[in-house]
């Protein structure tokens, strides 16, 4: 009904004048005097032509409206067959739209150079730093004073700042690949710890870690990560105390801290992107991007990250490992 | 009789820092310089095992790797920072034993070189040997030789005990104790450092090594 009105409205200077010219014409036969007979009967014919030619011009309209109607969900790259061309109108369109198409794919084409270009940079230049990173590290090693400690735990921050860019710029893109099977979650967790001995030990801060005896299915590199910042975090957030690191049921990793906490008004939004809160404010290295990258991660493992937290008391940040949304390629 | 390392890395902090480990190891290590003649190099110093970064200048590791094993099946370990799934399926494919991404922990690297000898020659041990006041450390079972007694240590112990005869008359920092421990996944604290330290003090009493360890206080313990 409302394309019919449409419609209606579309051709209205066709059905005035029309309208017009059968009034005209209707008028000059009365002023000649004709039988009366002789005009209502064409007139007749004239006006079922006329109403029969609107039917199949409707119909016709109507099935050209739906077909531009789908071609409307379909993105420029899938639009090449066009309703046949009927008028001058349909015809300089359809060219403008071509000329559209070609200049999106054209951009769309550029774009992607230049993002594959961006990629091959930073991947490279994320291999650079951890050239001399590797040998500041190595050197490192063979020396043992508070000096060295405190370089070599700077030197673990610029590695997992190296990493974060690596991250994201990986997350989502379509060159990632995700090794998923079954991993030993001790060892994942593990090596992740191991990074950040120094500056437990160089700040006092002990750890306790119950073994987890847990196999989970997930990728080990990313899953790693999410670990590397979740414990990061709760380092750079507790001033002295205790890390611990435990299963909980059903399936979920749990780090918890006795660190300052995170207020309740920030809780709801920590995993937002940029989204630094009070704590992060008063500490001007926070990016606001770290949780926000492990929650997107965990997303797409299948993973879920939560966090409780009380101020003063510290906080818990529990992953879930369970596989609930994901599917098995 | 000492195994031969060959160290292919063209950066030379790690390659120099390689090379005191593996001496420090007991182990005959020699970095290649000319890049461009590897081989030359290789065919010289007849390794029994080559460390093999990627990313070289002229070709990359992948290329030398094909070239020695046209003339040899001796061990070679990948060292790099391209530590993508494709890099390391490339590596083992090209005729690579084992991948270690950078940045490694020299202990992660001690461990792999010396498993990968003990599984490929099988003459004599590959364990250096760290002794002092006659009491020898054998790397190879955690235990501790004196007067034709050997006395049996835990991991932490052992571990305690290699990082200050490693590092003989000098003193290692409690810290450095405790990281030591911390790359074998013991994750320790200080207190516990101590119960461990004075532990192994007691066994090695009875085993009539009184003050084998030697406490500074406020730095750290002392061998030697």
């Amino acid at each position: 009904m409302e394309f019919l009105l449409k419609y209606l409205k579309f051709r209205r200077k066709v059905i005035f004048a029309f309208f017009i010219c059968f009034i005209l014409l209707l008028l000059s036969f009365a002023l000649y005097h004709l039988p009366l007979m002789a005009v209502v009967y064409p007139m007749g014919l004239f006006c079922l032509g006329s109403i029969l030619f609107t039917a199949v011009d409707v119909y016709r309209t109507l099935q050209k409206h739906n077909k531009l109607v789908q071609l409307q969900s379909l993105t420029a790259e899938l639009i090449d067959e066009m309703p046949s061309i009927e008028t001058q109108e349909d015809e300089d369109y359809q060219a403008i739209i071509h000329l559209l198409r070609d200049e999106q794919a054209q951009l769309k084409n550029r774009m992607e150079l230049r993002y594959a270009d961006m990629m091959d940079y930073y991947t490279t230049w994320v291999h650079q730093i951890k050239t001399p990173i590797a040998s500041m590290r190595l050197n490192l090693q063979n020396e043992d004073s508070e000096f060295s400690r405190k370089v070599a735990e700077d030197l673990q921050r610029i590695e997992q700042y190296v990493e974060m860019v690596l991250a994201f710029l990986r997350l989502d893109s379509e060159s990632t690949d995700y090794v998923i099977r079954r991993y030993d979650l001790d060892e994942i967790v593990k090596s992740v710890v191991r990074k950040f001995s120094t500056q437990f030990i160089r700040r006092k801060i002990r750890l306790q870690y119950e073994p987890l005896h847990t196999d989970v299915i997930t990728d080990e590199k990313w899953l790693s990560f999410v670990v590397e910042q979740v414990l990061s975090n709760a380092l750079k957030y507790t001033q002295n105390g205790t890390i611990s690191i435990s299963m909980e049921q059903p399936n979920t990793l749990c780090i918890r801290d006795t660190g300052i906490g995170i207020a309740a008004e920030d809780l709801p939004r920590i995993f937002d992107k940029g989204y630094t809160g009070y704590n992060g404010r008063s500490d001007k290295r926070a990016s606001g991007i770290g949780l926000h990258l492990c929650k997107r991660i965990c997303n797409n493992l299948g993973h879920t990250i939560k966090a409780e937290s009380a101020p003063g008391s510290g906080t818990v940040i529990r992953i879930g490992l369970d596989q609930s949304k994901m599917e098995l390629e | 009789m000492k195994y031969r390392i060959l160290i292919v890395e063209d950066d030379r902090g790690i390659a120099e820092a390689i090379e005191k480990q593996l001496a420090m190891w007991e182990l005959e290590a020699r970095c290649v310089w000319d890049f461009r003649a590897v081989m030359n190099e290789f065919s010289a110093f007849d390794p029994h095992l080559v460390l093999l970064d990627i990313s070289l200048p002229l070709y990359n590791g992948y290329h030398w790797c094909n070239e020695i094993r046209r003339i040899s099946k001796v061990p070679i370990i990948f060292i790099s920072s391209a530590s993508d799934n494709m890099n390391i399926v490339m590596a083992i494919n090209m005729g690579g034993d084992d991948f270690i991404a950078k940045p490694f922990d020299q202990s992660v690297l001690m461990a792999k070189i010396q498993a990968m000898l003990r599984r490929s020659y099988d003459f004599g041990t590959v364990s250096p040997i760290f002794e002092h006041r006659g009491a020898i450390l054998n790397t190879g079972d955690n235990t501790l030789t004196y007067n034709n007694s050997k006395i049996e240590l835990s991991k932490n112990e052992y571990r305690i005990l290699l990082a200050l005869m490693e590092s003989q008359g000098k003193v290692v920092s409690r810290e450095k104790l405790m990281e030591r421990l911390w790359e074998t996944d013991s994750f320790i604290d200080d207190n516990t450092l101590t119960v461990n330290v004075n532990r192994l003090r007691k066994k090695l009493e009875n085993a009539g090594l009184k003050d084998f360890i030697t406490t500074k206080f406020g730095v750290g313990y002392l061998v030697g």
